[in-house]
């Protein structure tokens, strides 16, 4: 019987194919063609001088660089194909074994700004996120298994952002202190290549030293194109900051289709994989054997009113290209799905849409996405359930329990059982409701009791039960830092105000 | 010399193991022993299954082993209750429980039997497609509390009606707590339509009723 104990996700039997290995094939090879033949506009003439001794060809009017396919693929071949993404003790652990099999649930938002639910009110109020909010979100995140890490923030740290200082340091300081979980990819901006010193010092504290730091990464970095071909200075610290530390990098696309993506799935997974392979190969080159996690991710602009939504093609084709990896290169990928409209009940729908489709197409690291534009708190324990229902349905496809052996199709049982008997307490059952119960999912109540029962106990929404486990999680504390660790983080975060603080 | 405390606790170890033989086993050396079948009842029993119940109630253990581990207690309650003098022994309460007539799901009452016992209340389980002069017959008999009847269909909801009238008729409506439940239940409305007691359409609903019923009209405290 299991009580209590962590199952660890055992992975897909069979992952759901959108296209054939050939089809798949011919958008590696788009993507080839693209960086060999148009090449990757890189904005900063200093960056572009780490790659002078690389075979690319150089314009350094137009500051565009080309790369020839032998050489990316020679680096694709560098990055592992396992990998420990770390948490701040081994049993945190992610392991990323194989393109095939682990599969592990990041949360992530980056949110500017929030809505609270004011229950005097009983409307919601806007706010700018500050410090305790960014503390908050970590240490909810730390309370529910459901989210076995970070991807990235959940909410920014806006107040001191507004004060001119590097709040991105503070943000992961907090996150390292108040969740001892693996914390995923930090967005360094205008600090540059001295605030990822600080960061990799920060992280290096947490895990016992450098080398410790380099053995097991509880940062990442996120090497990007921030839009078509283009990487900016800021896109390209990533790679080096990470490449210093030996954090793992996790590769993006930021391009939003039919935007600054064309408007045709295979045209934005090529140009999706382009710009990830061109970031890959970048950061291997950097740090031969770091660990990428491609995210060839590509977002979806509503042509009728502009606003970023969430949509199903992007999601089909950020799958397609997680394949080209998984498939292609037998490299462990990322996938992501966001909840991406206000109304909660409609973002709750088409959320749980995106977490299983994502999940089924085998995006090893599935980011889950809370509200971006304007975080709701409600929607960590609402992902929660959506995780777990999906984790549940996974685990029932597992080759453990999908299995058409004798065993598994139970002919003697249901003989032994007979035409007017019950099988709740045959042994059969017994021996195999026990690798199940207790495991991810259940309904909320008000999902099987009866209607009147639910309307008894006060008719609530499933947003105001998400409401009320909150108020429990909230109680949650965290295992505290070394006295001594936390002391050093603040001295070094001290001395970066100092030194990376803008007015 | 047989240890009295030792054979109270392999009778309750082997329910928490949901060992039907070696709780059966336990149980007999005890009364070999000379300890009262009362006692192996009361101290072996009824405490073991009351974890399994409290167990299942805070989520630890799934229904069907509560179920198995009610199957062991049944099993040895039977043969304790065989080897004392007729009607010596009454559990605290009792309840005749049945599918009504022309309805033949029993997974419900199954885990409402498994559930009650667990709760110290003594089901005498008739089955599905019950019709009513066995619900009354088996009431009078066993001396019950109550008795409940069990539909989930709602074209067989109106037989829950046939048996409380039935009782009426025999004017036996006021010696018995009478429960309905099942899935056909629309809402409370049926309840007080047809004069009943009280209604659940879950276990753990149906518990509370009981309990309460138990506590308002009979005294009794479980």
């Amino acid at each position: 019987m299991i009580e209590g104990q962590k199952v660890k996700f055992p992975g897909l039997k069979h992952m759901w194919r959108i296209a054939t290995k050939d089809q798949l094939e011919v958008l590696d090879n788009a993507a080839y063609k693209i960086l060999s033949e148009m090449g990757v506009h890189i904005d900063d003439k200093d960056c572009i001088k780490y790659l002078k001794d690389a075979p690319v060809e150089i314009d350094e009017k137009e500051l565009i660089v080309k790369f020839p396919e032998y050489w990316v693929r020679e680096m694709i071949a560098k990055a592992p194909r396992s990998y420990i993404l770390a948490g701040r003790t081994p049993d945190k652990d992610l392991e990323v074994l194989s393109a095939e099999r682990d599969f592990y649930t990041l949360i992530t938002s980056g949110a500017t700004k929030m809505y609270n639910w004011n229950e005097e009110s009983n409307q919601w109020d806007s706010e700018d996120p500050g410090e305790k909010d960014v503390q908050r979100a970590f240490k909810m995140v730390d309370a529910i298994d459901a989210y076995e890490g970070f991807y990235g923030t959940l909410v920014e740290d806006v107040e001191r952002t507004k004060q001119g200082l590097p709040a991105e340091l503070h943000t992961a300081y907090n996150k390292l202190k108040y969740s001892s979980k693996f914390g995923g990819v930090c967005a360094i901006t205008e600090g540059g290549l001295r605030q990822w010193d600080y960061l990799g010092q920060l992280a290096a504290e947490v895990q016992g030293g450098l080398d410790e730091l380099k053995k097991r990464p509880i940062l990442a970095g996120l090497p990007t194109c921030i839009g078509p071909l283009t990487s900016t200075r800021q896109n390209f610290w990533a790679a080096v900051g990470s490449a210093k530390y030996h954090l793992p990098t996790m590769p993006y696309f930021g391009g939003t289709a039919p935007f600054t993506s064309p408007a045709t799935a295979p045209a934005q997974a090529a140009l999706s994989l382009a710009c990830t392979h061109y970031c890959i190969a970048v950061s291997q080159y950097l740090d031969p054997g770091t660990a990428a996690v491609p995210w060839p991710y590509t977002t979806f602009t509503d042509p009728q009113t502009g606003q970023l939504a969430g949509n199903p093609l992007s999601h089909l084709v950020s799958g397609m290209a997680t394949q080209v990896y998984q498939d292609l290169y037998n490299l462990p990928t990322s996938s992501c799905n966001y909840c991406l409209t206000s109304p909660l009940d409609e973002a709750s729908a088409n959320w749980f849409g995106a977490i299983l489709s994502q999940a089924l197409w085998g995006g090893n690291i599935a980011q889950i996405g809370t509200t971006p534009q304007a975080f709701m708190w409600e929607t960590i324990p609402m992902g929660e359930t959506l995780i777990n229902y999906v984790k549940q349905m996974f685990f029932e496809m597992n080759e453990d329990l999908l299995n058409f052996d004798e065993e598994h199709l139970a002919l003697d049982v249901i003989k032994r059982v007979g035409p007017k008997g019950m099988f709740t307490t045959d042994p059969h059952t017994l021996k195999w409701i026990d690798k199940k119960f207790g495991l991810f999912w259940h309904a909320n109540d008000w999902i099987h009791e009866h209607s009147d029962q639910w309307l008894a106990k006060g008719g609530k929404t499933w947003t105001e039960i998400c409401r009320e486990r909150l108020k429990e999680l909230d109680k949650h504390e965290p295992e505290p830092l070394a006295k001594d660790v936390d002391e050093r983080m603040q001295k070094l975060l001290v001395e970066a105000d100092e030194e990376l603080a803008l007015f | 010399m047989v240890n009295k405390e030792e054979i109270l606790n392999r009778v309750q170890e082997a329910v928490l193991k949901y060992q039907k033989e070696e709780c059966l086993s336990a149980a007999k050396e005890g009364l070999e022993a000379g300890i009262p079948a009362l006692e192996i009842i009361q101290g072996g029993l009824t405490p073991s299954i009351r974890i399994l119940g409290d167990k299942f109630g805070e989520g630890k253990i799934a229904l069907p082993y509560l179920m198995v581990g009610a199957e062991v207690m049944q099993n040895a309650l039977k043969f304790l209750i065989d080897s004392m003098p007729k009607g010596s022994y009454k559990p605290k309460a009792t309840m005749v429980l049945g599918t009504v007539q022309g309805d033949i799901h029993d997974l419900g009452i199954s885990i409402v039997s498994a559930v009650f016992e667990a709760n110290g209340i003594h089901i005498i389980n008739l089955g599905r497609d019950t019709p009513k002069e066995k619900f009354i017959q088996a009431a009078e008999e066993e001396n019950a509390d109550i008795i409940g009847t069990s539909a989930l269909l709602t074209g067989t909801m109106m037989q829950q009606k046939v048996v409380i009238e039935a009782l009426k008729k025999q004017g036996l409506r006021d010696k018995y707590i009478y429960l309905i439940g099942g899935g056909a239940m629309p809402s409370g409305k049926w309840c007080e339509e047809i004069g009943a007691d009280g209604w659940a359409t879950d276990v753990m609903m149906g518990l509370e009723a009981a309990k309460k019923l138990l506590q308002d009209k009979r005294e009794i405290f479980l």
